[in-house]
Protein backbone atom coordinates (compact mmCIF):
# COMPACT_ATOMS: atom_id res chain seq x y z
CA UNK A 1 0.00 0.00 0.00
CA UNK A 2 1.45 3.35 -0.94
CA UNK A 3 2.12 5.55 2.15
CA UNK A 4 1.22 9.40 1.70
CA UNK A 5 3.73 11.67 2.38
CA UNK A 6 2.34 12.80 5.93
CA UNK A 7 1.87 9.27 6.98
CA UNK A 8 4.09 7.22 8.82
CA UNK A 9 5.39 3.91 7.22
CA UNK A 10 5.32 0.24 8.82
CA UNK A 11 3.18 -1.15 10.82
CA UNK A 12 1.55 0.13 14.56
CA UNK A 13 3.24 -1.59 17.39
CA UNK A 14 1.09 -4.71 18.43
CA UNK A 15 -0.89 -4.50 15.60
CA UNK A 16 -0.61 -5.70 11.72
CA UNK A 17 -2.36 -3.24 10.20
CA UNK A 18 -0.35 0.66 9.52
CA UNK A 19 -1.42 3.87 9.72
CA UNK A 20 -1.71 3.84 5.72
CA UNK A 21 -3.90 1.31 5.45
CA UNK A 22 -5.93 2.33 8.68
CA UNK A 23 -6.73 5.57 7.30
CA UNK A 24 -7.52 4.62 3.67
CA UNK A 25 -10.18 2.17 5.55
CA UNK A 26 -11.46 5.39 7.30
CA UNK A 27 -11.53 7.60 4.23
CA UNK A 28 -13.37 4.81 2.67
CA UNK A 29 -15.80 3.98 5.64
CA UNK A 30 -16.56 8.06 6.12
CA UNK A 31 -16.94 8.36 2.29
CA UNK A 32 -20.22 5.90 2.86
CA UNK A 33 -21.18 8.09 5.61
CA UNK A 34 -21.36 11.32 3.67
CA UNK A 35 -23.03 9.50 0.51
CA UNK A 36 -25.69 8.55 2.83
CA UNK A 37 -26.17 11.99 4.78
CA UNK A 38 -25.99 13.92 1.72
CA UNK A 39 -28.66 11.94 -0.01
CA UNK A 40 -31.65 14.94 -0.77
CA UNK A 41 -34.13 12.51 1.38
CA UNK A 42 -32.08 12.64 4.51
CA UNK A 43 -30.83 16.30 3.95
CA UNK A 44 -34.55 17.38 4.16
CA UNK A 45 -34.92 15.70 6.76
CA UNK A 46 -31.89 17.23 8.86
CA UNK A 47 -32.65 20.51 7.75
CA UNK A 48 -36.16 20.19 9.36
CA UNK A 49 -34.69 19.26 12.20
CA UNK A 50 -32.14 21.99 12.65
CA UNK A 51 -35.02 24.67 11.30
CA UNK A 52 -36.83 23.04 14.67
CA UNK A 53 -36.21 25.64 18.21
CA UNK A 54 -33.15 23.83 19.66
CA UNK A 55 -35.61 22.39 22.62
CA UNK A 56 -38.08 20.52 20.14
CA UNK A 57 -34.77 18.99 18.18
CA UNK A 58 -34.52 15.94 20.57
CA UNK A 59 -37.97 14.63 20.25
CA UNK A 60 -38.07 15.95 16.46
CA UNK A 61 -35.34 13.16 16.71
CA UNK A 62 -36.29 10.55 18.80
CA UNK A 63 -39.89 11.03 16.67
CA UNK A 64 -38.12 10.71 12.58
CA UNK A 65 -34.64 9.73 13.10
CA UNK A 66 -34.51 7.34 15.25
CA UNK A 67 -38.12 5.34 13.39
CA UNK A 68 -36.83 3.20 10.52
CA UNK A 69 -40.59 3.44 9.02
CA UNK A 70 -40.48 6.77 9.05
CA UNK A 71 -37.61 7.65 7.45
CA UNK A 72 -38.51 4.62 4.88
CA UNK A 73 -41.55 6.33 4.32
CA UNK A 74 -39.65 10.57 3.93
CA UNK A 75 -37.81 7.99 1.26
CA UNK A 76 -34.75 7.32 3.30
CA UNK A 77 -32.96 3.78 2.96
CA UNK A 78 -30.42 2.90 5.51
CA UNK A 79 -27.50 1.38 4.21
CA UNK A 80 -26.95 -1.95 5.74
CA UNK A 81 -24.35 -1.09 8.13
CA UNK A 82 -25.04 2.48 9.00
CA UNK A 83 -26.31 3.18 12.45
CA UNK A 84 -28.24 6.55 13.56
CA UNK A 85 -28.23 6.73 16.66
CA UNK A 86 -28.44 8.92 20.12
CA UNK A 87 -25.75 9.58 22.48
CA UNK A 88 -24.15 11.25 24.56
CA UNK A 89 -20.60 12.72 25.65
CA UNK A 90 -18.78 12.95 28.84
CA UNK A 91 -18.26 16.29 28.42
CA UNK A 92 -22.05 16.76 28.02
CA UNK A 93 -22.05 18.63 24.86
CA UNK A 94 -25.61 19.40 23.60
CA UNK A 95 -25.32 16.35 21.04
CA UNK A 96 -28.65 15.09 19.16
CA UNK A 97 -27.76 12.14 16.75
CA UNK A 98 -25.34 10.71 15.12
CA UNK A 99 -24.59 8.74 12.01
CA UNK A 100 -21.75 5.82 12.85
CA UNK A 101 -20.77 2.76 10.92
CA UNK A 102 -18.13 0.03 12.81
CA UNK A 103 -14.52 -0.52 10.88
CA UNK A 104 -13.94 -3.89 10.18
CA UNK A 105 -13.45 -5.49 13.33
CA UNK A 106 -9.68 -6.13 12.55
CA UNK A 107 -9.34 -2.42 13.14
CA UNK A 108 -10.87 -2.42 16.68
CA UNK A 109 -7.75 -2.95 18.14
CA UNK A 110 -7.31 0.81 16.92
CA UNK A 111 -10.47 2.51 16.43
CA UNK A 112 -14.01 0.72 16.29
CA UNK A 113 -16.16 2.87 14.47
CA UNK A 114 -16.46 6.77 12.74
CA UNK A 115 -19.33 8.71 12.66
CA UNK A 116 -20.33 11.96 11.87
CA UNK A 117 -22.03 13.76 14.93
CA UNK A 118 -24.62 16.37 14.42
CA UNK A 119 -25.57 18.97 17.80
CA UNK A 120 -27.04 21.48 19.16
CA UNK A 121 -25.64 24.87 18.28
CA UNK A 122 -22.86 25.66 21.35
CA UNK A 123 -20.48 28.18 22.39
CA UNK A 124 -16.94 26.84 22.34
CA UNK A 125 -16.23 27.93 25.58
CA UNK A 126 -19.50 26.19 27.01
CA UNK A 127 -17.85 22.91 26.68
CA UNK A 128 -14.93 22.23 28.37
CA UNK A 129 -11.79 20.45 27.15
CA UNK A 130 -10.78 19.81 30.34
CA UNK A 131 -9.95 16.06 31.04
CA UNK A 132 -10.99 15.62 33.96
CA UNK A 133 -14.39 17.48 32.64
CA UNK A 134 -14.19 15.33 29.68
CA UNK A 135 -14.33 12.13 30.68
CA UNK A 136 -16.91 12.64 33.17
CA UNK A 137 -19.52 8.97 32.50
CA UNK A 138 -21.95 9.94 30.12
CA UNK A 139 -25.29 11.00 31.25
CA UNK A 140 -27.84 8.31 30.04
CA UNK A 141 -29.20 9.27 26.73
CA UNK A 142 -33.04 9.67 27.43
CA UNK A 143 -32.06 11.57 30.38
CA UNK A 144 -30.23 13.90 28.25
CA UNK A 145 -33.06 14.36 25.77
CA UNK A 146 -35.53 15.55 28.57
CA UNK A 147 -33.04 17.59 30.19
CA UNK A 148 -32.34 19.61 26.44
CA UNK A 149 -36.36 19.62 25.80
CA UNK A 150 -36.27 21.62 28.80
CA UNK A 151 -33.87 24.19 28.12
CA UNK A 152 -31.59 22.64 31.22
CA UNK A 153 -27.76 23.03 30.54
CA UNK A 154 -26.38 19.68 30.78
CA UNK A 155 -23.32 21.03 32.15
CA UNK A 156 -25.54 21.56 35.63
CA UNK A 157 -25.79 18.24 35.97
CA UNK A 158 -24.11 16.67 38.80
CA UNK A 159 -21.53 14.09 38.16
CA UNK A 160 -23.61 11.51 40.57
CA UNK A 161 -26.63 12.04 38.51
CA UNK A 162 -27.68 7.98 38.36
CA UNK A 163 -26.43 7.08 41.96
CA UNK A 164 -28.91 10.01 43.21
CA UNK A 165 -31.80 9.37 40.76
CA UNK A 166 -31.13 5.32 42.40
CA UNK A 167 -31.62 6.93 46.09
CA UNK A 168 -34.42 8.64 44.93
CA UNK A 169 -35.86 5.19 43.74
CA UNK B 1 -20.49 25.05 7.40
CA UNK B 2 -23.79 26.14 8.78
CA UNK B 3 -25.30 23.53 10.64
CA UNK B 4 -28.43 23.43 7.82
CA UNK B 5 -25.86 22.32 5.79
CA UNK B 6 -24.72 19.27 4.72
CA UNK B 7 -22.15 19.49 2.10
CA UNK B 8 -20.17 16.57 0.96
CA UNK B 9 -16.35 18.63 0.21
CA UNK B 10 -16.99 20.27 3.87
CA UNK B 11 -17.61 17.03 5.31
CA UNK B 12 -14.95 15.45 3.18
CA UNK B 13 -12.02 18.14 4.79
CA UNK B 14 -13.10 17.70 8.54
CA UNK B 15 -13.37 13.77 8.23
CA UNK B 16 -9.92 13.93 6.28
CA UNK B 17 -8.51 16.05 9.21
CA UNK B 18 -10.06 13.75 11.97
CA UNK B 19 -8.96 10.61 10.77
CA UNK B 20 -5.21 12.02 9.75
CA UNK B 21 -4.21 12.61 13.42
CA UNK B 22 -6.29 10.01 14.94
CA UNK B 23 -4.02 7.37 13.28
CA UNK B 24 -0.83 8.78 14.23
CA UNK B 25 1.26 6.19 16.08
CA UNK B 26 1.03 8.51 19.38
CA UNK B 27 -2.41 8.62 18.96
CA UNK B 28 -2.85 5.27 18.70
CA UNK B 29 -0.59 4.08 21.09
CA UNK B 30 -2.70 5.80 23.68
CA UNK B 31 -5.89 4.95 23.09
CA UNK B 32 -4.44 1.17 23.13
CA UNK B 33 -2.75 2.25 26.32
CA UNK B 34 -6.50 3.05 27.48
CA UNK B 35 -8.33 0.19 26.53
CA UNK B 36 -5.85 -2.24 28.10
CA UNK B 37 -5.93 -0.68 31.41
CA UNK B 38 -8.38 -2.18 33.89
CA UNK B 39 -12.03 -2.32 33.10
CA UNK B 40 -12.66 0.35 35.89
CA UNK B 41 -9.79 2.55 35.48
CA UNK B 42 -10.45 3.20 31.85
CA UNK B 43 -11.91 6.84 32.34
CA UNK B 44 -9.42 7.83 34.52
CA UNK B 45 -6.84 6.54 31.60
CA UNK B 46 -8.64 8.48 29.06
CA UNK B 47 -8.46 11.37 31.02
CA UNK B 48 -4.94 11.16 31.84
CA UNK B 49 -3.58 9.84 28.36
CA UNK B 50 -6.52 11.28 26.11
CA UNK B 51 -5.96 14.79 27.05
CA UNK B 52 -5.18 17.46 24.37
CA UNK B 53 -2.18 18.66 26.10
CA UNK B 54 -0.61 14.95 26.89
CA UNK B 55 -1.18 14.09 23.15
CA UNK B 56 0.39 17.11 22.24
CA UNK B 57 3.27 16.49 24.19
CA UNK B 58 3.67 13.31 22.34
CA UNK B 59 3.97 15.29 19.18
CA UNK B 60 0.25 14.58 17.98
CA UNK B 61 -0.78 17.90 15.98
CA UNK B 62 -4.17 18.23 17.25
CA UNK B 63 -6.43 20.70 15.56
CA UNK B 64 -7.17 23.21 18.02
CA UNK B 65 -11.08 22.27 17.89
CA UNK B 66 -10.76 19.07 18.37
CA UNK B 67 -12.21 17.48 21.65
CA UNK B 68 -11.40 14.13 23.41
CA UNK B 69 -13.99 13.17 25.56
CA UNK B 70 -15.86 9.73 27.02
CA UNK B 71 -19.03 8.38 25.01
CA UNK B 72 -22.02 6.31 25.29
CA UNK B 73 -23.78 5.26 22.17
CA UNK B 74 -27.33 4.15 22.84
CA UNK B 75 -28.05 1.09 20.98
CA UNK B 76 -31.96 0.10 19.98
CA UNK B 77 -34.98 2.62 19.26
CA UNK B 78 -35.20 4.95 22.25
CA UNK B 79 -38.03 4.12 24.85
CA UNK B 80 -40.51 6.42 25.71
CA UNK B 81 -39.91 5.71 29.52
CA UNK B 82 -37.85 8.21 31.45
CA UNK B 83 -33.70 6.11 31.06
CA UNK B 84 -34.99 4.43 27.36
CA UNK B 85 -34.46 0.38 27.15
CA UNK B 86 -31.11 -0.92 27.90
CA UNK B 87 -27.85 -0.90 26.01
CA UNK B 88 -28.50 -4.00 24.21
CA UNK B 89 -31.84 -3.13 22.80
CA UNK B 90 -33.73 -5.29 25.68
CA UNK B 91 -36.86 -3.27 26.07
CA UNK B 92 -37.70 -1.71 29.21
CA UNK B 93 -40.12 -3.28 31.47
CA UNK B 94 -42.70 -1.24 31.19
CA UNK B 95 -42.47 -1.19 27.19
CA UNK B 96 -42.70 -5.07 27.29
CA UNK B 97 -45.92 -4.79 29.31
CA UNK B 98 -47.67 -2.44 27.35
CA UNK B 99 -46.92 -4.20 24.31
CA UNK B 100 -47.89 -7.72 25.71
CA UNK B 101 -50.84 -6.30 27.50
CA UNK B 102 -52.16 -3.26 26.60
CA UNK B 103 -54.57 -1.42 29.02
CA UNK B 104 -53.19 -3.88 31.93
CA UNK B 105 -50.64 -1.24 34.00
CA UNK B 106 -52.96 1.50 33.33
CA UNK B 107 -55.71 -1.25 35.29
CA UNK B 108 -53.15 -1.78 38.21
CA UNK B 109 -52.16 1.86 38.75
CA UNK B 110 -55.72 2.07 40.23
CA UNK B 111 -56.87 -1.52 41.62
CA UNK B 112 -53.11 -1.85 42.97
CA UNK B 113 -51.12 1.14 43.41
CA UNK B 114 -48.44 -0.64 45.53
CA UNK B 115 -47.43 -3.43 42.71
CA UNK B 116 -47.42 -0.69 39.92
CA UNK B 117 -45.03 1.44 42.08
CA UNK B 118 -42.63 -1.62 42.54
CA UNK B 119 -43.10 -2.19 38.80
CA UNK B 120 -41.81 1.72 37.57
CA UNK B 121 -38.85 0.55 40.59
CA UNK B 122 -37.99 -1.99 38.63
CA UNK B 123 -37.75 -0.46 35.50
CA UNK B 124 -35.43 2.00 36.21
CA UNK B 125 -33.30 -0.51 38.17
CA UNK B 126 -33.38 -1.42 34.90
CA UNK B 127 -32.22 1.04 33.23
CA UNK B 128 -29.85 2.45 35.47
CA UNK B 129 -28.08 -0.45 36.02
CA UNK B 130 -28.20 -0.95 32.21
CA UNK B 131 -26.24 2.42 31.69
CA UNK B 132 -24.05 1.27 34.06
CA UNK B 133 -23.35 -1.76 32.85
CA UNK B 134 -22.89 -0.18 29.15
CA UNK B 135 -20.10 0.17 26.86
CA UNK B 136 -18.11 3.83 27.56
CA UNK B 137 -15.96 4.65 24.31
CA UNK B 138 -13.27 6.99 24.16
CA UNK B 139 -14.42 9.84 21.28
CA UNK B 140 -12.48 12.18 19.10
CA UNK B 141 -15.00 14.72 17.46
CA UNK B 142 -13.60 17.64 15.11
CA UNK B 143 -15.65 20.16 13.21
CA UNK B 144 -17.43 23.26 13.33
CA UNK B 145 -20.46 24.74 14.28
CA UNK B 146 -22.58 21.75 14.96
CA UNK B 147 -21.02 18.93 12.81
CA UNK B 148 -18.00 17.04 13.48
CA UNK B 149 -16.29 14.37 12.37
CA UNK B 150 -16.13 11.41 15.21
CA UNK B 151 -14.15 8.25 15.61
CA UNK B 152 -15.02 6.10 18.47
CA UNK B 153 -13.26 3.22 20.32
CA UNK B 154 -14.95 0.81 23.46
CA UNK B 155 -13.36 1.05 26.51
CA UNK B 156 -15.45 -0.91 28.55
Amino acid sequence: MKVAPNQEAGTYPGLDFGQAELSAVMRETYDELIEFVTEPAFKAIHHELMDQPPQERPAYVARVLMQPDELARRGVTVPEGVLIQRSAFGDRRPTLYVVKKYLPEKYHGAWENVNLTFDNEYEDEEVPRAPELAWRPPLPVALQSELMEHGINLQSVPTDIDLRLRAHV
Amino acid sequence: MSVHELEPEELHLITQQTLEVITSSAFVAAVRAVSSAPADQRLLEGSQRLSPGVLREQGVDLPSDMRISSRYFEEGLPSSIEFGDGPCGQPNTINALNQAAPGALDRIRKSDPDLFRRLVELADEESLDAMRDARIGGCSCAGKNGTCAGIGTGLA
